[in-house]
Order: structure tokens, then C-alpha cells, then sequence
């Protein structure tokens, strides 16, 4: 193919212009719905959503059955606009309980599946691999007298898989005798680490949910009740890579009800964070129902908007209960928001909100730094290259800047370049460092971009990223240099 | 008579060769004996389509693909001779080199030794032959041209180029007595696997056809039946279907179609299920459901003859299954107080059985409850369902489905609601 002429170029640019003055921003969101996505018996419950990067929409849910309930999954291709014919994951042994399923997708594209099941007699979690043709067989999670239940899943930017749930044991120090923890781990290569409690105070913690925000904290929520009769708030943690913030307070319903469950985070294209939960409803007449509530935040998790009631159908004679929501930013722009519901008090399945297509969007993000090598060695190793990796994640032509700091012992900036990418475009920038002016000790490289012209304030959240450590040390030995570099002193 | 004597020879020859006891055993490999277009050097993977004008000729092969080490065959093949009327065979590039003991018949007339075998007669091709060696001609996995046969097409429709059976022919084909029979010098019968052609000439086309093509079902129920379409003449391309109701009445029965289009090709056929429901408004008695298909510029429908019969059975009225809008439990769990309004409009003494299946964050719940209704029409029972108290604290989502009579058949109606459970 030919080089594109200044000329056209030029004149693309204008076109681009044109189109940015004569779109309109997509914010206020509006929803669209519900809609049914599932119609069985009537007991489905639980569903969980996830955008692969094949651009399939994958949703999967629990089917209730007498003596025993199941996993099943269908998925949304959008050209066709049309579901699959769901299929069951699960279709094990009579009398088997499977229970609230999450899905993920891992970065060698696999799809996991974690769910619980009761097969031990105790509720544990299980999880399988779709690995693009056939699903794997059931692997046990977790195992102990104890049940694990509401399990949550996601993939972390540098592809870590986590997951977290709640635990239900028995103890006469906890409140009724039932002790509910928030649990959770992570899978990294092919290892798991040890189950690793997130919460520890003497109230119930339950349902969480899980988010990784633009700035690639991982979000926690879940459900508290402190005191029986229980009201539930819903708290978050944030981690940053290395700790757990502490616990937050996102709600605070009404203490005559049953309060805040089910909660849900995404990010949208714009970088909104959203929250979606259900809430209970007091009808009057003793009569509660359950409807949705979201919330957003427009910077990052800051500060949010106050509750917005989601869903409204239902009166003291016909209770609807609206429950289990789950939130993902879809390939169509869209957010969709599938939650399980009885409209007609005759039976539970699954319905789905859209919102207007999130679109158009300013977003570049810097997703990638890589330093190598991360040690330097005086006079043996002098020079590291930084590889710094962006993309347009947005709808218009950029023009970015994009600076690279070293902080440490000393601090200066390591390079700058500028480049003009169009949507959907990733490039890869390097640079190069040399130890020989530089004191020894460690410092972290970062990589920011300018804000965007345009860009939301939750969309700056990935202008930004850092490598630690890029190292500098002197040699111990320089005959022998330093044979195992980590060791050597700085 | 030349084919019986050159088999006898290869097992007079064998028996003074080896034991007895292996005259019958089967070669080591199961090879494949195929019909293929002329020119193959392997068996298609699937069933071969072919196709011609009437007033002309086909020619197609017989090959075998894998097979043990052959000395001679005896082979017949079948079409339906007012569409394919077998005119001629031939030996030439077989793997059967030089042919001797050569039977050919051709609809029951001998062009070489004889007719003998009462798998012959109109439409029927028979080739035995062994190779003049003595000699098996190929080591395994023996594959080649068995020989040719060249029809006459005769007339338009479709036809299977097959292999016919009879019982009084020797056979490769385990288990059967399809008249293909591959064996080796010594006599050993070898193992095959037998794959057929098709023949269609007559304008591209298809058909629609319901199985079974009535149904009965009763207000509130729903019925399927499995709508069967399937290319013929070698058409292929798209079939959009839809489905319709006659007659067009008030709350009337309705229908809808697992997929609404096929994609055929050619021979090939696509199955889709057609469901109609009835709710308990529509009134009884016969409807005609019909399933059309149309592609391109034709349609086909294929009738379906309904009855709505009269629900006899139970449903959920009003608030349906309602129980205590909280639950509380102590350490060794508590109960559900369930109030049930029923329906009754079948007999009385009618057995019910109501499943409940629900969900919460502490696992899912689950309980059933059955009993015989002392009454007809509307009433309420109430009855009770154990809560563990490892729910406590949690909020209870559930379906009820409700089932009815000797049979347990499903109720068209259910209930749902939830509850929580405190201590």
C-alpha cells in the first residue's frame, strides 16, 4: 500500500475536526430495557457478563432446580444480534448444588468459569477453562469444612487472574454462630496462591464484586451487616498492586430494611465507574421487594453521585424483586446491565438494560512499560532500554505527548516524544538509559501522557504508568561482576 | 458359475494352505469400499452427489480405500434403474490386473459367467473377479479402482447408488449380508466399511415435511414437533421459514419456530422444532398450524393438525405461592410458613406436588411439598418447608412450579417471590 500524501492526510484531519464539532457528547446515559435474554422455568438466578476479546458477549447464570441447580452459559454475537442456545456446564450428579457463577477471560484468550458447588458436602469453588473449542473438566478451587459461596472473577491488566468470594463457617465467637468473610485469590502462570482473607472484623461480609479500575487498582465491594437483624451497607477496598485500602462505606439504605446486596462495579469507555446492587424496598405492609440501584463516579471512584433507583415495577399485592446484577462495558459501546427478575411474580429470569452507546470518547492510555534489562551494573551493564506502549482507546485522532520520568536517588526525565495516533492504533516508543551519570539506587520509571483535549477526568486515569524498579548498583567484584544481580548491594 | 468356481479354487487353494480355522477370519485392517466419481484416487469423505440430464450417461467407480491385501472381490451395486439404468462395467486400471473367473451381470443379464446370485436382478450390478496371479495384487493399506460403471439416465428424480443385501451373499461388511465381499488369495474374507453415492437430476428443489404432523395439547400447554427440510434435485442455498395459525381466533393457540431459516445443501437436509401454545383463554378445539418454507422464488408449507383440548389440572391464582416475608430460625433452623392459592379444575382428591427452587447468598434453596386436593376450583392450602439456619441472615429469591395428576404433569402457571431470614 502507498504512503497516504501530506494532502490527504491534511484532509483526513479536517474530516476528523469536522466530525468532533458535530457529535454530541453520549452523557447523560440512558437506559433501554428490560429485556429478557433468558426464558426458561424460571429460575434462573446469578447471571455474570463478560466482553471477550473475540467480541462475543458470554453471560452465565444458575438454573434452580428441585434438589440441585446448574451453570449455564450462552453467548451474544453481535452481527447476528442473537443469543446461542444456552448450554449446561455443570449437569453432574443428581442432588448437586452449583451456585452463582463468574466468569473471565485470561490474556492467552481462555475463558475460566468459577463457580460453587456442594459436591463435598460443603460448598467450595470449582472453576473450568474453555480454551476455545472444549471445556475442561471441573477443577476444585478450595477445599475445607466450611462453604464458599458468590464468587467473583476477573483479569488484571498484567494478566493476573483473581477471584473472591465469601466463606460461611461455624463459630460460636461470631455473630449467630456463622462467621461470613470475604476471601479471595490469585492465579499468576499456572500458580494459585493460598486462599488470603480480605475482610476480619466480627461483622458478615458477603457477595463481593470485583472491578480493575483505569489505573489498574483492583476494586472490591462487598455486602456488611453488623448487627442481626442485619442491614446491609456495601463497602469497597481498592489494592494498589501491593496493599488493600481499608474498607470504605459506598451506602447507607435504609436500617428498616434488609439494605444493599449483589453489588457490581465496571468502568465504562469514558471512564465512569459505575456501581450497580439490589436494594431492598419496603411496599409498606410489611410487603419488601428488591430493586436495582446504581451509582457512578466520574473520577475514579472519588467521589460518587448519589443512588439512582434502576428498576420501579412492583406493588404490596405483586412484589418484584429485582436481583444479582452484573455490569460489563460490551463490545457495541454499550453498557449492559443483566440482572434476574420476576415481573409477574411467576417465575425468575434473566432481563438486561442497555445504555446509549458510550461513544465518542477521548482515551489514550499508556498500557504497557517494560524495562530491560532492570538492573544496571557500573562499568559492566551500563545501558537499559524502556519500552513504553500506547494506545488510542478512544473514537478520534490524537495528538499525544508522552513524557518518561526516572525518580530515585535523582530525578529527570528520560525522554519525551509526541506522536499522532488514530483510533484503535498502539505504538510502541523506546528509550535508553545510561547509568554512567546517575547515582546508584532504585528508581521507578514512569511513563504519563498529557490529558486529551476532551478527555473525562476518569478517562486520565490511564494516561499514567509506572515500572519498579529499574536498579543501578556497583559492582562488587568487577571481575566477576555480580553473579546474581538481586543480591548485589546498591 | 465362473465367479462360484474361482472362489472355490482360492478355497481349495487355502485349505491346503493354512488351518481351517482361519478360512473365515477377517484381515487385520477394515478398509472402505466406495462409490466415487471417475478419476478418484480416494474415497470422498462424505456421501458423493451426483447429477446428470436425462438422455445421458454417468459413469462412477467402485474403490477401495485401506484394505487388507486383496486377491479377487465380488461386488454388487444398486440403483433405482427407472432413474439409472446400469448399461455397462469395466475392469480397466483396477487393482485387479488381470482379471480371471470374471462374472459381470447387469440387471440380471449376464455379460460374463453368471447370473447366479439372487442379489441380481433390475438395477443391480455384479462384478467377481480374481486376479490370474493367484497372487494377492496390493499389500496393506491396499486402495485402487475396483472397477466402473457407467448408467444410462434414464428418467429425472433421485436414487441411492448402493449395495444391495440378500442372504445368500458372503460379505466383508461385518455383521451383515451386504453383497460386498474383498478377499485375499488364501481366502480370507477381509474386513470393510461400505460408503454409497446419491443421484438426483430433478429440478433444484426442496421439501418441508412436520414429524409427526398432528398434535394434541391442552389450554395452558405447549406441544412440539420436529419440521424436517430437505434439499432435493441438488438445491442448495437458504429456506426461510415461518409458521402461521388458522383459524385466526381470539386468544387462539400460537406458534413459533426454533430457527427461522436453513441453509441447505445439496442432499442435505436441516431439522427445526416447532412449538404451539395454548394459554388458557384460547379455546378449544382444531387448528391448522402451517410451517412454509421459501426459497428463492419457492415456497413449500407442510400442515399441522392441532387439537386444544380442556386443562384438567391446577394452577397457582392470584398471588400464587406466598410465604412469611421473613423467616426466623434459630440454631437448629426454622419454617416457612407457605400459603398456596390453588386452582383446581380437575377432580377432586387430584395430587399436586409443588417444587420450590431458589437461590441466596448463602446457596441455593430447595424444598418440595405434595399433597391431594380435597377440593375443585379456587382455594387456599397452607403448609410448611424447613429452613436451615445456615440461611440466616441471608434473603431467600425462589420459583415455585406446581405439578398435577398421575403423570405430574407441569402446571403452565408458577409463583415467586422471596423472603429473609432472620434470627
Amino acid at each position: 500500500m502507498s504512503k497516504p500524501t501530506r494532502a490527504t492526510i491534511v484532509a483526513v484531519i479536517l474530516l476528523l475536526l469536522e466530525f468532533q464539532a458535530t457529535v454530541h457528547p453520549a452523557y447523560g446515559y440512558s437506559f433501554n430495557g428490560p429485556i429478557p435474554v433468558v426464558i426458561s422455568n424460571g429460575t434462573d438466578f446469578y447471571p455474570t457478563s463478560l466482553q471477550t476479546s473475540s467480541g462475543k458477549l458470554w453471560l452465565a447464570w444458575e438454573s434452580s432446580q428441585v434438589g440441585q441447580s446448574e451453570i449455564y452459559y450462552s453467548t451474544y454475537d453481535f452481527p447476528s444480534a442473537t443469543w446461542s442456545t444456552s448450554q449446561n456446564l455443570t449437569g453432574g450428579p443428581q442432588n448437586i448444588a452449583n451456585q452463582a457463577p463468574s466468569l473471565a477471560q485470561l490474556r492467552n484468550g481462555s475463558i475460566t468459569l468459577i463457580w460453587s458447588s456442594n459436591q463435598t458436602g460443603h460448598y467450595n469453588l470449582y472453576y473450568k477453562l474453555f480454551t476455545g473449542s472444549l471445556w475442561t473438566k471441573s477443577i476444585r478451587l478450595t477445599s475445607g469444612t466450611f462453604d464458599d459461596l458468590s464468587t467473583r472473577a476477573l483479569v488484571s491488566p498484567n494478566g493476573t487472574l483473581w477471584t473472591a468470594w465469601s466463606r460461611q463457617t461455624t463459630s460460636a465467637s461470631c455473630m449467630l454462630g456463622f462467621c461470613r468473610q470475604i476471601y479471595y485469590k490469585t492465579l499468576n502462570g499456572n500458580d494459585w496462591s493460598t486462599d488470603i482473607q480480605l475482610t476480619s472484623d466480627s461483622a458478615w461480609s458477603i457477595e463481593p464484586g470485583l472491578m480493575v479500575a483505569k489505573n489498574r487498582n483492583i476494586w472490591a465491594t462487598y455486602s456488611k451487616c453488623s448487627a442481626n437483624p442485619c442491614t446491609y451497607n456495601i463497602f469497597s477496598q481498592t489494592n494498589n498492586g501491593t496493599t488493600w485500602s481499608s474498607p470504605y462505606q459506598l451506602t447507607s439504605p435504609s436500617t428498616t430494611t434488609f439494605g444493599d446486596e449483589n453489588s457490581e462495579m465496571a468502568v465504562d469507555r469514558n471512564g465512569t465507574v459505575w456501581m450497580l446492587w439490589s436494594r431492598d424496598v419496603n411496599l409498606g405492609g410489611g410487603v419488601n421487594e428488591n430493586k436495582l440501584f446504581y451509582e457512578n463516579s466520574s473520577d475514579g471512584g472519588s467521589n460518587w453521585t448519589q443512588p439512582t433507583q434502576l428498576t420501579f415495577t412492583g406493588t404490596q399485592t405483586m412484589p418484584v424483586d429485582d436481583v444479582d446484577p452484573s455490569i460489563v462495558q460490551a463490545a457495541d459501546q454499550r453498557l449492559w446491565l443483566f440482572f434476574s427478575s420476576d415481573p409477574e411474580s411467576s417465575g425468575f429470569n434473566i432481563y438486561y438494560f442497555q445504555t446509549n452507546p458510550v461513544y465518542p470518547v477521548h482515551d489514550v492510555a499508556v498500557t504497557n512499560v517494560a524495562v530491560g534489562p532492570n538492573f544496571l551494573i557500573r562499568t559492566i551493564v551500563n545501558v537499559s532500554t524502556v519500552k513504553v506502549t500506547v494506545s488510542d482507546l478512544g473514537d478520534f485522532l490524537e495528538n499525544v505527548n508522552l513524557t518518561v520520568r526516572a525518580t530515585g536517588p535523582s530525578s529527570f526525565v528520560l525522554g519525551r516524544a509526541t506522536g499522532l495516533f488514530g483510533s484503535g492504533s498502539t505504538f510502541t516508543f523506546t528509550f535508553q538509559v545510561n547509568q554512567t551519570s546517575l547515582l546508584n539506587g532504585r528508581y521507578t520509571i514512569t511513563a504519563s501522557i498529557s490529558p486529551l483535549p476532551g478527555e473525562s477526568v476518569g478517562g486520565t486515569f490511564d494516561d499514567s504508568l509506572q515500572y519498579t524498579f529499574l536498579t543501578i548498583v556497583k559492582a562488587t567484584n568487577p571481575s566477576r561482576a555480580c553473579s546474581i544481580p538481586r543480591l548485589c548491594p546498591i | 458359475m465362473k465367479k462360484l468356481l474361482a472362489f472355490v479354487l482360492i478355497v481349495i487353494a487355502s485349505l491346503l494352505a493354512i488351518p481351517a480355522s482361519t478360512l473365515s477370519a477377517r484381515g487385520q485392517s477394515v478398509g472402505l469400499v466406495c462409490i466415487a466419481a471417475t478419476g478418484s484416487t480416494s474415497c470422498p469423505s462424505g456421501v458423493p452427489s451426483f447429477s446428470g440430464s436425462q438422455g445421458s450417461q454417468l459413469t462412477v467407480t467402485v474403490f477401495l480405500e485401506g484394505s487388507d491385501p486383496i486377491g479377487g472381490f465380488d461386488v454388487f451395486v444398486k440403483t433405482i434403474n427407472s432413474v439409472l439404468n446400469p448399461a455397462s462395467v469395466d475392469l480397466s486400471g483396477s487393482l485387479i490386473t488381470s482379471p480371471s473367473f470374471t462374472t459381470e451381470c447387469v440387471n440380471n443379464n449376464a455379460v460374463q459367467g453368471s447370473c447366479s446370485n439372487a442379489a441380481n436382478g433390475l438395477g443391480v450390478v455384479e462384478v467377481s473377479t480374481i486376479d490370474a496371479s493367484g497372487n494377492n495384487v496390493c499389500s496393506s493399506p491396499c486402495t485402487g479402482l475396483l472397477f466402473s460403471i457407467t448408467y444410462n439416465i434414464v428418467g429425472t428424480g433421485t436414487t441411492d447408488v448402493s449395495y444391495p443385501s440378500n442372504s445368500g451373499c458372503a460379505s466383508s461388511v461385518s455383521g451383515s449380508d451386504t453383497c460386498v465381499l474383498v478377499f485375499q488369495n488364501d481366502g480370507t474374507v477381509n474386513g470393510e466399511n461400505v460408503q454409497i453415492g446419491s443421484f438426483a437430476n430433478g429440478p433444484p428443489d426442496f421439501s418441508v415435511t412436520a414429524i409427526p404432523n398432528s398434535l394434541t395439547l391442552f389450554q395452558g400447554g405447549s406441544a412440539t414437533t420436529q419440521v424436517v427440510v430437505s434439499s432435493t434435485g441438488g438445491y442448495s442455498g437458504p429456506v426461510s421459514l415461518t409458521s402461521s395459525v388458522a383459524p385466526i381466533v381470539s386468544n387462539g393457540p400460537t406458534s413459533s419456530l426454533s430457527s427461522s431459516s436453513v441453509t441447505l445443501t445439496q442432499g442435505s437436509s436441516s431439522t427445526v422444532i416447532l412449538t404451539v401454545s395454548a394459554s388458557l383463554s384460547t379455546p378449544t378445539g382444531s387448528y391448522t398450524v402451517t410451517v412454509t418454507g421459501t426459497g428463492g422464488s419457492t415456497s413449500h408449507g407442510s400442515p399441522v393438525a392441532v387439537s386444544v383440548g380442556t386443562f384438567n389440572g391446577v394452577l397457582f391464582y392470584g398471588s400464587g405461592l406466598k410465604g412469611l416475608g421473613n423467616v426466623n430460625v434459630t440454631a437448629t433452623g426454622g419454617l416457612q410458613v407457605w400459603t398456596a392459592h390453588l386452582n383446581n379444575k380437575g377432580d377432586l382428591g387430584q395430587s399436586i406436588t409443588i417444587r420450590i427452587s431458589g437461590t441466596s447468598s448463602a446457596g441455593p434453596y430447595t424444598a418440595t411439598f405434595s399433597t391431594a386436593l380435597s377440593f375443585t376450583g379456587k382455594a387456599t392450602i397452607t403448609f410448611n418447608t424447613n429452613i436451615p439456619s445456615r440461611f440466616v441472615g441471608s434473603k431467600i429469591t425462589y420459583t415455585a412450579t406446581l405439578f398435577f395428576g398421575p403423570s405430574q404433569t407441569q402446571s403452565p402457571t408458577s409463583s415467586s417471590g422471596s423472603f429473609k431470614v432472620s434470627q
